[in-house]
């Protein structure tokens, strides 16, 4: 009992431990991923761990009666049952795969190892673990098939893609390189890239390689060789390969051809070009064109802005113009007229609406004639204008001349546009002119007075009658020229006349001259000529006009009345100036007799040095002078006081002479004399006449004094003017003679020839006043042969 | 002391005489018009008068006149600038002593004066 209730306990304790250890065992069975079963050898479950329940869905205790095919898809019944027994009969199995299911249906690809269960020395079931593959099969099955992609892709693929280690020594190509470049893929391993290269591309695939090695990345485009020997611009892209051994291993390189891109992208370079280029023209055209076209329609906007101005300036101008200006149609019918036609006719602007027929307009006589002129207008035949007789609304006519030009449309005359000019004013004028014309005409005989124009530009020239006559030269036989005029200048005066033309033709003022024509019938005419010069348009002269006198009859009174005139003058002056003389002469010595006195009372100053002594004597010496001047023109003045005594006149002579005598002799002068018998006594003053004689012997001496002969003559004679007679006293010398322009002044006072100190020019003029206290005259002549002559003359009785 | 009266418009001409005459030890009266002179004649009695013929207002031969009226004793010296030998012969005719004409020539005119005295006081 004891051995039995230990032996009891003790197989209580074994199944203790047996069922902890089974426990521990169940619960790894069920913590594993995997499926544990067993079988019986009916292929009955017996044992389903907890994973194999979770995964069908089919709790444990449903496995009891449950055979394994109830869970096998039936196409692989027959593999399992094949294992099934293989495994029943001891056999030991690889591991399989099967496709299992779940109760829901769901697909499962099992891999299954399984094993018999020994009872004894006999099979009693079989024990199995599966585990679900589904998710490993179904990945292996996606590497299978990219892998089979890959090989499809890059078989037809148009990369050629390649691998070079550092050495550039191709590693791997891809297969397609056969139909991309020509050569089969062993033709290329373990060679040199750079076989397969342009050889001016080596730097280039060299540097980039660095470049790669650098940065990793790669993307240049070289030319390929194709084994046909042409080249193939490839784009290569590549990306650096790390070895196992972390270390750089070498370089994918994926290489396209991309010849056709770049001829693509060369044609499209080209064609850009020549898109830019005509991009380029076209805009320049149109740049061009769009400028034309503005400035052409800016001018044309302008041109038709002016046009609009230009055409209200006319309209404008053509009211405001004072000279009627008319359109009329083909059948003369008024269309427009501007206020001037209004007021010409006597019309209103509603008559003309009306309808008013231009012929109306003219004296009946003379529409037919208007009726041609419209004609030959029309015609296109050009006149200046026609004269016409207007006639007004209330039957009054006027002159008129109508200046017409045909209105074109589309080359077909179709009206008439003129102008009007009312003569009335003309005609009126042209009378007048042709009556003042004939009194010019008369006045120009009467006067002998003619008037020339001389038109410089046409060499016309125009002359009235009166020139003819004055000329001497016939109308229809003279050239009328210039020349022809010069010819019959006096040769003399040629000079001065084309002097004055000039003048006039180049300055444009008047000028005025006088010369001598020599006419034919050797007489000579004196002319006085006045010439005004008419501007042209230029501002240069374009024409003469000029008023010629003949003044020869004029000339001859005139000179005759010139002679009376200067001896008058002279007479004149002398006299004033004697008048003068006397008060001067007063009038001086006053202030100079203080200067005189007050340099006497300066002298008889003790304290003053011998120089101003001497300078106060020299200033005394020069006021002396001056009184001796002064009481010259004093005598000068006074000789009309002289007494008179009738004496003979070649006694006086021969006296005068003869007190001179020894200074004629010493001057080497010889005298000649000729004296008149027979003449009376005359009334004179013996002083006077002495003074007068004096001076002209002196003056003959000074004249003489460089002379080589020196021969004084002296002559008295009797003489007869104006019906008077004359004592007359002719004193002439060799000396060096009187110039021309001198003879006039001669007598006036202080006029002198002589050097400063020789004389103050006061001899003559005394004498002259002296002659002239007598009633005769005293005058210069140059002597025939050099030398002067100075005659005076006394009346006698 | 001889008492002289020089009569001339200008006043620098009597200034100058006055300057001269005085030196010469005269005792010299002045006067610029006739009216003046003749005051001063009556007044002074010069014995001898210098008178300028050309005066403005009263002329110098009336001034003779009227001295001669006054006292015909008192030598009266005529002074001109006027070459004219009729007024010069008027004045001598009217009872001028002498005439001297212009410019003064001083030492001409002190003999002149001179002279005068002399034959005045020869006379007295």
């Amino acid at each position: 009992m004891e051995t039995e209730k230990s032996l009891k306990k003790e197989l209580l304790i074994e199944n203790e431990i047996l069922r902890a250890r089974e426990e521990r065992y169940l619960h790894l069975i069920d913590g594993t991923n995997d499926g544990i079963y067993e079988l019986d050898t009916d292929g009955y479950f017996t044992f389903v761990n907890k994973t194999i329940s979770d995964r069908t869905g089919i709790p444990q205790e449903a496995f009891r009666g449950l055979h394994y095919c109830e869970l096998i898809m039936p196409e692989d019944h027959e593999l399992a049952q094949r294992n099934f027994e293989k495994i029943v009969q001891g056999e030991t199995l690889p591991p399989y795969e099967i496709r299992g299911r779940t109760l829901g249906g769901r697909l499962m690809t099992l891999e299954v190892n399984a094993s018999p269960i020994y009872g004894g020395r006999s099979v009693i079931g079989v024990m199995g673990i599966i585990r679900d593959v589904t998710e490993r099969n179904l990945a292996v099955a996606a590497l299978r098939k990219s892998q089979e992609r890959l090989r499809r892709i890059t078989s037809i693929m148009v990369d050629l893609v390649a691998q070079i280690d550092l050495q550039m020594v191709l590693q791997y190509i891809t297969p397609n390189v056969e139909w991309i470049l020509g050569f089969r893929v062993e033709d290329g391993l373990g060679k040199s890239a750079l076989e397969f290269i342009h050889p001016d591309d080596h730097t280039l695939a060299a540097e980039s390689l660095q470049r790669v090695l650098r940065s990793g990345n790669l993307e240049i485009e070289l030319r390929i060789r194709h084994s046909d020997g042409r080249y193939i611009w490839m784009e290569l892209l590549g990306n650096v390969l790390i070895g196992d051994d972390r270390k750089l291993a070498g370089v994918i390189i994926s290489c396209r051809n991309v010849t056709n891109r770049r001829r693509a992208e060369e044609k499209i370079r080209l064609l850009h070009q020549e898109l830019e280029k005509r991009v380029t023209d076209r805009t320049a055209q149109l740049e061009a064109a769009h400028r034309d076209l503005g400035v052409e329609s800016a001018d044309r906007m302008r041109a038709e802005d002016e046009l609009r101005e230009s055409e209200r300036k006319y309209k404008e101008l053509v009211d405001f113009l004072p000279i009627p200006v008319f359109e009329m149609d083909q059948h003369a019918y008024i269309i427009s007229g501007n206020p001037a036609v209004h007021e010409l006719f006597g019309v209103t602007p509603e008559d003309v609406e009306n309808g008013l027929n231009a012929y109306r307009l003219i004296i009946p006589e003379e529409v037919e004639k208007a009726k041609q002129t419209v004609m030959k207008r029309f015609a296109g035949e050009k006149e200046i204008g026609t004269e016409f007789t207007g006639v007004r609304k209330d039957g009054s006519r006027f002159p008129m001349i109508i200046y017409g030009s045909p209105i074109i449309r589309r080359g077909r005359p179709v009206g008439l546009r003129g102008a009007i000019i009312d003569l009335t004013e003309r005609k009126k004028a042209e009378e007048s002119l042709r009556k003042s014309s004939a009194s010019l005409a008369d006045a120009q005989r009467i006067a002998h007075i003619g008037n020339w124009e001389w038109d410089i530009r046409t060499g016309e020239t125009s002359w009235s009658d009166e020139i003819y006559r004055i000329l001497g030269v016939a109308r229809d036989s003279f050239g009328r020229r210039y020349e022809d005029l010069l010819d019959l200048i006096h040769p003399e005066d040629r000079a001065v006349v084309k002097g004055a033309v000039n003048r006039a033709v180049h300055t444009g003022a008047p000028a005025e001259n006088s010369y001598r024509i020599s006419r034919a019938d050797g007489s000579i005419a004196e002319i006085a000529e006045r010439i005004e010069a008419i501007p042209g348009g230029d501002g240069r002269t374009a024409k003469l006009l000029g008023i010629i006198q003949d003044v020869t009859e004029r000339k001859k009174a005139d000179k005759k009345l010139q002679k009376a005139k200067d001896a008058l003058l002279q007479a004149e002056k002398l006299a004033s100036i004697g008048l003068l003389s006397s008060g001067v002469a007063h009038e001086i010595l006053n202030p100079i007799n203080i200067i005189y006195m007050t340099l006497q009372v300066l002298q008889m100053s003790e304290d003053l040095s011998h120089e101003a002594h001497t300078e106060i004597a020299i200033a005394i010496e020069q006021v002396n002078r001056i009184v001796s001047i002064t009481k010259d023109l004093g005598r000068f003045a006074r000789t009309a006081k002289m007494d008179k005594e009738r004496l003979d006149l070649n006694e006086i002579v021969r006296n005068a002479l003869a007190q001179l005598g020894a200074q004629f002799k010493f001057s080497g002068i010889r005298t000649e004399t000729g004296f008149a018998s027979g003449l009376p006594s005359i009334k004179l003053s013996k002083e006077g006449i002495e003074q007068v004689l004096f001076n002209l012997f002196s003056n003959a001496v000074c004249a003489m004094e460089n002379s080589g002969t020196k021969i004084l003559k002296v002559e008295t004679e009797k003489a007869n003017s104006e019906g008077k007679d004359f004592a007359r006293v002719r004193i002439s010398d060799t000396g060096c003679g009187i110039k021309e322009e001198n003879l006039p002044r001669i007598f006036e006072p202080f006029f002198t020839t002589k050097e400063p100190g020789k004389g103050i020019g006061l001899g003559l003029s005394i004498s002259y006043g002296i002659v002239r206290d007598h009633g005769g005259r005293i005058w210069a002549e140059h002597r025939n042969g050099g030398g002067a002559a100075v005659i005076f003359e006394l009346p006698i009785g | 002391m001889e008492k002289i009266l020089i009569v001339d418009d200008e006043v620098h001409v009597l200034n100058l005489l006055r300057k001269f005459f005085a030196s010469r030890g005269y005792d010299v009266h002045t006067a610029t018009t006739g009216e003046t002179a003749i005051e001063i004649v009556r007044s002074e009695h010069p014995e001898i008068v210098l008178l300028d013929i050309i005066m403005p207002g009263m002329g110098g031969l009336e001034v003779l006149q009227e001295i001669r009226k006054i006292d015909p004793d008192i030598g009266v010296i005529m002074a001109t600038a006027v070459l004219d030998q009729k007024t010069a012969k008027v004045a001598l005719e009217m009872g001028a002593y002498d005439y001297v004409t212009k410019p003064f020539d001083f030492d001409y005119m002190e003999t002149v004066l001179l002279v005068k005295l002399a034959g005045m006081r020869f006379r007295n």
